[in-house]
């Protein structure tokens, strides 16, 4: 059996070429690169869905609540009187009746705190065993499209409206309620929700 | 050896590709759990909004029970009423004030939801004013006005010993002022109970008036409804003049033009009655007989009533509860020519003897004269309770049939915690749950706790007839006017 032995010289030239590895490298790069570039756009469409999603549920829930206490209250009781338009009300929840007369729970109030952008919901407000409720933040200090001009940008209805708004008419209140968050990226997400209730009692 | 060193050099790519796919199906995965817990949340809340309406629906269905009469019970925790994707079921209870507590608990996929209302069933928007005026009412010199309940017994039973009258009880109503006549001690006007006049209105006293009770105005003006008059036949004119032959009209459903009762003669009417009249006159000396203790009657004038002075009105059955006197008549403008009451006004009661009953005049002004002892309540355009009037408000002729169309009113709404039972308690899909208990949901129309009626009616022909038996069995297109309905 014959066998054939490589030459020394051979064996130290074995490996890449300048231009297998150019090429090598080129590739790796773009590869990296779009991995890169893969990794961004699902990281960010990642924090993009998962921000709104959050603050679609924390405008359904904040609604849902703000809702349900005008449903409960009493009509006539409502502050302000309509037809002012304004991102504080004033109610008292109806608990039943008793002997024949309604029953009404402590004052309670919702509104919305500029500069920190908070809804609170506050229970005996301004008096004695007064108990305050963060319902949701991140609400501006104008409701989505509205800008402070004295005019209807945002084409409602309603001139100049709060990021919460109550507009009062009879025992029918109109919520509407705007949410906005900045990602890292300074990317704006705004939600908004309208509703009409009519208070039941 | 090549080979070998080869064959390890293929594997480094591999791993860095498997590394990169296994970051970015990290990212996936907790991109899709994220997703997922936020869907569920939506979900739950979606769920609870609908559970919410449903519970609304169940409600409605109650409301529009208690309105027909029934109990307000729809189904119950062991089998509920079907209603879309969800069931329900509505708890009564009826309360110490006579109000009905209706519970609805609705369930719709994972959402549970409670609501209660409380409702004043039968509230007439009339009767329970006691003696109402839209506009300025007025007690003259003498007038005494009280209250009893008919439900208790009759008056005269009630009647404390050696006292003339309730000393309470009575409750005038009106959109305007009330004047009370009477400066002189012992003749002056009288009323044991509450004056209430309207918003901008006043209690106007002389000042020997005795008002035992409130004079607070009310919050807010009260509205006449108007009258239902029902479709029917006319029969003509009709002229009762033999005094050996009395008119009879029983348990049927008819309408004349003119029904004029001459002098000595006498018109009896017995309940079951429905009636209608464009003019009816008693002329003096005659006599008009209204007995309710058969059934109830109503009586519509659509034009003008004129009960003569010396004509005379009993009620045997002396429950005021059972007999309506509903005068649609207008008042004329000025220079009109001449109603049956033959001065121009279309309503003039200057009748003797006693009045049970409800009498309803909202275009016209009604004067109740000394000469009808009056039980029952009133209410007209306005009133005036003439010098010596004698008047008692009947409370139990609040929850009475009253001719008028009326819903039960919503008192109450509010928000109840949910009941403590397995199918709430268990946060899954109610329909599957009760799948698998073999439990078919009812139809809401089958779900009502009453199904049997027992029903007195006139059918469109004008015939009474009555029906017992199951309700699904019932012909409700048959129905002219209901009389009487009984649900078991």
């Amino acid at each position: 059996m014959k066998t054939t032995r490589v030459p020394a010289a051979a064996r130290a030239r074995a490996g890449f070429t300048i231009l297998e590895l150019v090429i090598g490298l080129v590739i790796l790069g773009l590869l990296l690169a779009n991995v890169g570039m893969v990794l961004r756009s699902s990281t960010a469409a990642f924090e993009a869905g998962a921000l709104s999603g959050a603050l679609e549920n924390q405008l359904e829930q904040t609604m849902d609540r703000i809702e349900l206490a005008i449903m409960s209250s009493d009509g006539e009781d409502l502050a302000p009187s309509a037809p002012l338009s304004a991102s504080i009300i004033d109610y008292e929840r109806c608990l039943g009746v008793e002997d024949g007369e309604l029953v009404l729970d402590d004052p309670e109030r919702i509104e919305l705190v500029l500069g920190s952008g908070q809804v609170v919901w506050t229970q005996n407000p301004e008096a004695a065993g007064e108990r305050r409720v963060v319902w949701t933040r991140w609400v501006p200090e104008y409701l989505e499209l509205e800008l402070p001009n004295g005019a209807d940008d945002n084409d409602n209805g309603v001139i100049d409206e709060g990021g919460l708004a109550f507009d009062l008419d009879g025992k029918q209140v109109s919520i509407r309620l705007t949410l906005e968050r900045e990602d890292e990226r300074s990317t704006r997400y705004a939600r908004t929700r309208e509703s009409r209730v009519t208070c039941r009692n | 050896m090549s080979a070998e060193k080869s064959g390890r050099r293929r594997g480094s790519a591999l791993i860095a590709s498997l590394m990169v796919v296994l970051v970015v199906a990290g990212l996936g995965v907790a991109m899709v759990q994220v997703h997922s817990a936020v869907t569920r949340k939506q979900v739950r809340a979606i769920d609870t909004k609908r559970a919410f309406y449903v519970a609304e629906a169940g409600l409605s269905e109650a409301f529009m029970a208690l309105s027909y009469g029934k109990s307000g019970i729809v189904a119950d925790e062991d089998v509920p009423a079907r209603f879309g994707d969800g069931v329900y079921w509505v708890e009564a209870t009826e309360l110490a004030d006579g109000t009905v507590a209706l519970i609805s608990n609705g369930l719709c996929g994972s959402g549970r939801f409670s609501l209660a209302v409380v409702v004043a069933t039968e509230v007439s928007p009339m009767t329970e004013l006691g003696a109402f005026s839209g506009r300025t009412l007025t007690v003259h010199e003498g007038c005494v006005v009280d209250g009893y309940d008919s439900s208790l017994g009759t008056y005269a039973e009630q009647l404390p010993p050696g006292e003339g009258d309730m000393g309470g009880g009575a409750r005038i109503h009106s959109n305007s002022d009330v004047v009370l006549f009477g400066d002189r001690p012992g003749s002056a006007a009288t009323v044991q109970g509450d004056v209430h006049p309207g918003p901008d209105g006043q209690a106007l006293m002389g000042s020997a008036v005795l008002v035992t009770g409130s004079t607070a105005p009310v919050e807010s003006a009260a509205p006449l409804p108007a009258i239902e008059v029902p479709q029917l036949e006319s029969h003509g004119d009709l002229l009762i003049d033999d005094p050996d032959r009395p008119l009879v009209l029983a348990r049927q459903e008819v309408a004349y033009d003119r029904l004029t009762i001459a002098a000595g003669a006498t018109a009896r009417l017995d309940g079951p009655l429905i009636l209608r009249v464009a003019e009816l006159i008693a002329q003096p000396g005659s006599t008009l007989v209204l007995d309710t203790v058969a059934g109830p009657i109503t009586v519509i004038c659509t034009d003008s009533i004129a009960l003569h002075e010396g004509s005379k009105v009993s009620c045997p059955g002396q429950d005021p509860t059972s007999l309506a006197l509903l005068i649609d008549a207008h008042e004329p403008e000025q220079g009109d020519g001449d109603g049956a009451g033959g001065d121009g006004q279309p309503v003039r009661i200057e009748a003797s003897g006693d009045f049970y009953g409800f009498l309803y005049a909202p275009h016209a002004t009604l004067v109740l004269p000394a000469s009808l002892r009056f039980f029952g309540a009133l209410a007209a355009d306005r009133v005036v309770l003439a010098s010596g009037a004698r008047v008692s408000i009947d409370r139990a002729r609040a929850t009475a049939r009253t001719g008028l169309e009326h819903l039960p009113e919503l008192v109450a709404w509010h928000i109840v915690s949910l009941p403590d039972t397995p199918l709430v308690k268990l946060r899954l899909d109610p329909l599957g749950q009760l799948a698998l208990q073999g439990i078919t949901p009812l139809e809401t129309s089958l779900a009502h706790k009453e199904r049997n009626i027992n029903i007195k009616y006139f059918d469109t022909t004008g015939i009474l007839r009555l029906f017992t038996g199951a309700e699904a069995d019932f012909d409700w297109s048959a129905v002219g006017v209901l009389v009487a309905v009984d649900w078991s």
